[in-house]
């Protein structure tokens, strides 16, 4: 199964370099996308000294976190933020379901741009980290190093839950970009900035409905040695479960919604 | 051809752009569930900055010569107005050459770029009408909002939105013209959207940028485009030099359009040669 | 090989409101409409035959492929593909199926094709030994050799679909469901596409289950055809009675020069005149349409001839009448 969904990521590899100068110039600017991203944090810390208490650095090191699990994301799990809407207007799950292969797993092996999506987030962040990762002061032990994979992939499955989750509606509804752009808002833009600036729903929202805030949030909460994150200590050490959650309920939704297109739900 | 010879010249000229604006706005209204995405979505975003500038002032009234207040009208209202602008021409435009439908744009009675405006502006009185003007209610019930008191303030604001709808579509334009060269657009997309995002004020008001950056981002059209109606409409334009600001808007969008027209030329001339 | 009995799929659809209030209406408490998609259909079919499933639009075709797949879970009645019931064991149904929707595509867009056959492969676990042997078989038969590395969005419309129907057999499955295989094809990839699947039934015993709306199209290679209508099975016999009973008409359409006498026919019988304007009904066993056209030369120049043969429409519509009768 692994064997067949490298083999797929590696053939649609090679379907992106069909087109070069696509690739070459998707990837510059959706680059442009993070860099204005960082232009974003930069200007008004640079106006005003901090956000919420936090420097530069620190921003700088959990936009990083965030950016490069959403990096993951695009590797890993795209068509379901993608193109699942379009799956199920043009009939694709018929071919998914007669094939010898779990249809969720068949969705994420048909995305397209992948390699050039993931670059693209990875080039901004990656630079974003080993510039501000210096001055945060981390304790870098070979632990934390791998709970920061750990958290990294988690948190590509937290987006990946919450994407899946909205996809499902589609069996019900024929289009679902009213949630997905309304979750794309909490995603984009409010996962910016810290947290704890933005009052009390916000915060809910982002750490219950669409827990987006366990990509990042939380967890620099971990590496700055920061005591007292929102609601519980505990907070910084749950992505990982928060990931398992999430995505257990997802799957299940999906597995009541490909029912239904089956004809045997209502 | 004979239908259309009594209806030429200027008159023609405006019957075709009332039909077309006409059509996008329809376009625009059966879509109505969209609009109530739109709105809940700019409520969102306006809450996110109304946050970001509230712990940024962190309890002062000033800072830098410019209030919360002004901070907070110019942030709100720029979110409320950045999606009337036309930003996605380069997807349309690519689509449509890749599809072959070009060729019904360019063979209709109207200069290419004119069919697009006219739709464009469509789609403008359309987002005006159906999401900025409740949006603006809103946020003015909600107390987002600080109003003008001069009358002269809200004549230059609304001379200053039309300018900017017309930098905003030339610019466009001009970018979606490398349509005809290139075979996949998205990256040119995201690069101009990433761009016009940063230098048009769009979500941070140009003055609180570090100096150089300020200096770039004010002599670049791109600032005609929002920032010049939002600064008027804050006040952060005093009346005198508001003259200056529509100047600059208005040289901005003649040199566009002549750049727009002539870019269009060897365009065509281009996909003739090429035969798309 | 495949047995479906007293099977049925209704779908609910709900309607909407008409105005304001009818909309708010449906909103709260949808009315709904059941459409018998299939409708009570019993038939067997045995390994090895070439089943012609004909239907006008909208007869229920897709959605019979759809239950014998396991796409779709039957309202009620049962299913048997291979002693499975295919939604049970979707699965398992699956290596045991390969299928072709002439309507889409089931490729890898912008990967050459043999790409697309590499991982459909690996998909359903052929072994690479199997896997060569069979593609080089299979793309030997279909002559597809020149657009093997080409991507699959620049292939035509015919080569595109002998892509599809070699990706349905890479795992050289027992039976072969296509839906529509040949709408918008050319005479000659048809032919060829049709003698193909003969040669596989013959070589391999592939049975297979050919949808389409163009009786054209199964006559030649079909021996037992089942027509569709409305959901219900109209009509399950073998091509020979078939075309003895319905195929045999044809319809001569004549435009004259002038206006048309009154004419003796040697056979059939005017079934339209106006104006110009001649249609005449025959039977192919009593007549060939030259000796017809012989016949009405003593009339004011011909300007124009075509032959109409029954198409589908025309014979399920007969098949109620004569069921009226």
């Amino acid at each position: 199964m692994f064997r067949l969904f490298w083999l797929l990521k590696w053939k649609s590899l090679k379907a992106e370099l069909q087109y070069p100068v696509n690739f070459l110039s998707g990837l510059f600017g959706t680059s442009l996308i993070g860099a204005m991203d960082i232009l974003m944090l930069w200007v008004p810390v640079t106006a005003f000294k901090a956000i919420g208490g936090w420097d530069f650095w620190q921003l700088g090191f959990m936009f990083a976190l965030w950016k490069m699990s959403h990096g993951l994301h695009e590797f890993f799990f795209l068509p379901f933020r993608g193109k699942h809407d379009e799956f199920l207007r043009m009939g694709d799950y018929d071919s998914f379901l007669i094939r010898p292969m779990h249809p969720i797993l068949q969705i994420l092996a048909r995305s397209e741009f992948v390699v050039a999506n993931m670059l693209s987030e990875l080039f901004p962040s990656v630079t974003m980290f080993l510039i501000c990762a210096p001055h945060v002061k981390v304790p870098w032990s070979m632990g934390n190093i791998l709970f920061l994979g750990l958290l990294l992939f988690s948190g590509a499955v937290i987006e990946w839950a919450v994407y899946l989750f909205i996809s499902t509606f589609g069996f019900w509804f024929v289009r679902t970009n009213a949630l997905r752009s309304i979750a794309g808002t909490f995603l984009f833009r409010a996962a910016n900035y810290p947290l704890h600036i933005y009052g009390r729903v916000f915060p809910f929202i982002m750490t219950f409905v669409f827990p987006f805030a366990f990509m990042a949030y939380y967890p620099t909460h971990y590496f700055f040695q920061m005591q007292n994150p929102l609601y519980s200590v505990w907070m910084p050490y749950l992505p990982p479960l928060v990931a398992i959650v999430a995505l257990t309920i997802a799957w299940g939704f999906w597995s009541l919604g490909v029912q239904k297109y089956q004809g045997s739900g209502t | 051809m004979s239908a259309f010879s009594g209806a030429r010249g200027l008159s023609g000229e405006i019957w075709a752009a009332a039909g077309l604006i006409r059509a996008s706005v329809q376009e625009k209204l059966v879509y109505r569930f969209d609009l109530l995405v739109t709105l809940v979505r700019n409520l969102i975003l306006i809450t996110i900055f109304r946050f970001l500038w509230l712990s940024l002032y962190g309890g002062q009234a000033e800072f830098g010569g410019v209030s919360l207040n002004q901070t907070l009208t110019y942030a709100t209202l720029g979110i409320i107005l950045s999606p009337l602008f036309p930003n996605s021409l380069i997807l349309d435009v690519g689509g449509r050459i890749r599809s072959g439908n070009i060729l019904f744009d360019i063979s209709r009675p109207l200069h290419f770029g004119s069919l697009l405006l006219y739709q464009m502006m469509g789609q403008f009185v359309a987002a005006l009408a159906t999401s900025a003007a409740p949006m603006f209610l809103i946020a003015l019930a909600l107390g987002e909002l600080t109003l003008p008191t001069s009358g002269w303030v809200w004549l230059a604001f609304g001379v200053s939105l039309a300018l900017g709808f017309f930098i905003a579509f030339w610019l466009d334009f001009i970018v979606a013209l490398a349509g005809f060269w290139l075979t996949e657009t998205w990256g040119l997309f995201y690069a101009k959207w990433s761009v016009v995002d940063a230098l048009s004020g769009k979500y941070l008001p140009l003055w609180i940028f570090p100096p150089f950056l300020r200096g770039l981002a004010l002599a670049l059209p791109f600032r005609g485009i929002l920032y010049s109606a939002l600064a008027i409409f804050v006040g952060q334009v005093p009346l005198e030099k508001i003259p200056a600001e529509l100047g600059f808007q208005l040289v901005w969008a003649l040199m566009l359009t002549l750049m727009g027209r002539l870019g269009y030329v060897a365009a065509a001339r281009h996909l003739s040669v090429q035969g798309g | 090989m495949i047995k479906v009995f007293h099977l049925n799929k209704h779908f609910r659809i709900a309607q909407p409101g008409q105005g304001v209030a009818g909309k708010l209406r449906a909103l709260i408490a949808p009315q709904y409409k059941t459409i018998r998609a299939v409708d009570d259909i019993s038939y067997t079919i045995r390994a090895g035959e070439i089943i012609g499933y004909l239907g006008p639009n909208g007869a229920g075709k897709s959605t019979t492929i759809k239950l014998l797949t396991g796409v779709l879970v039957p309202t009620s009645g049962e299913v048997r593909v291979g002693g499975r019931e295919p939604h049970r064991n979707r699965i398992a149904n699956a290596s045991q199926i390969g299928v072709v929707y002439g309507q889409r595509s089931q490729l890898w867009w912008d990967l050459p094709l043999v790409d697309s056959f590499e991982i459909l492969a690996a998909m359903y676990r052929v072994p690479s030994a199997r896997y060569r042997q069979v593609s080089d078989e299979l793309v030997a038969l279909l002559q597809m050799d020149d657009f093997l590395n080409q991507p699959v969005r620049r292939l035509s419309l015919g080569q595109r679909m002998k892509g599809e129907i070699v990706a349905a057999l890479l795992h050289e499955p027992p039976i072969l469901y296509l839906d529509e295989p040949t709408i918008g094809l050319d005479v000659v990839a048809k032919n060829r596409i049709l003698q193909f699947l003969q040669t596989i039934n013959a070589q391999k015993g592939t049975t297979i289950v050919f949808t389409t709306h163009a009786l054209s199209d199964v006559e030649r290679i079909c021996p037992r055809i089942i027509i569709i209508d409305r959901g219900k099975v109209a009509l399950d016999d073998s091509r020979e009675a078939i075309l003895n009973r319905f195929g045999r008409m044809r319809q001569l359409v004549v435009e004259f020069e002038d206006y048309i006498q009154p004419v003796a026919l040697p056979a059939g019988r005017v079934i339209k005149q106006e104006n110009n304007n001649l249609t005449i009904e025959f039977d192919r066993e009593q007549i060939s349409a030259f000796d017809l056209i012989l016949s009405l030369k003593d009339q004011t120049g011909i300007r124009d001839i075509a032959i109409k043969e029954e198409n589908i429409e025309t014979i399920v519509t007969r098949l109620y009448e004569q069921a009226a009768r």
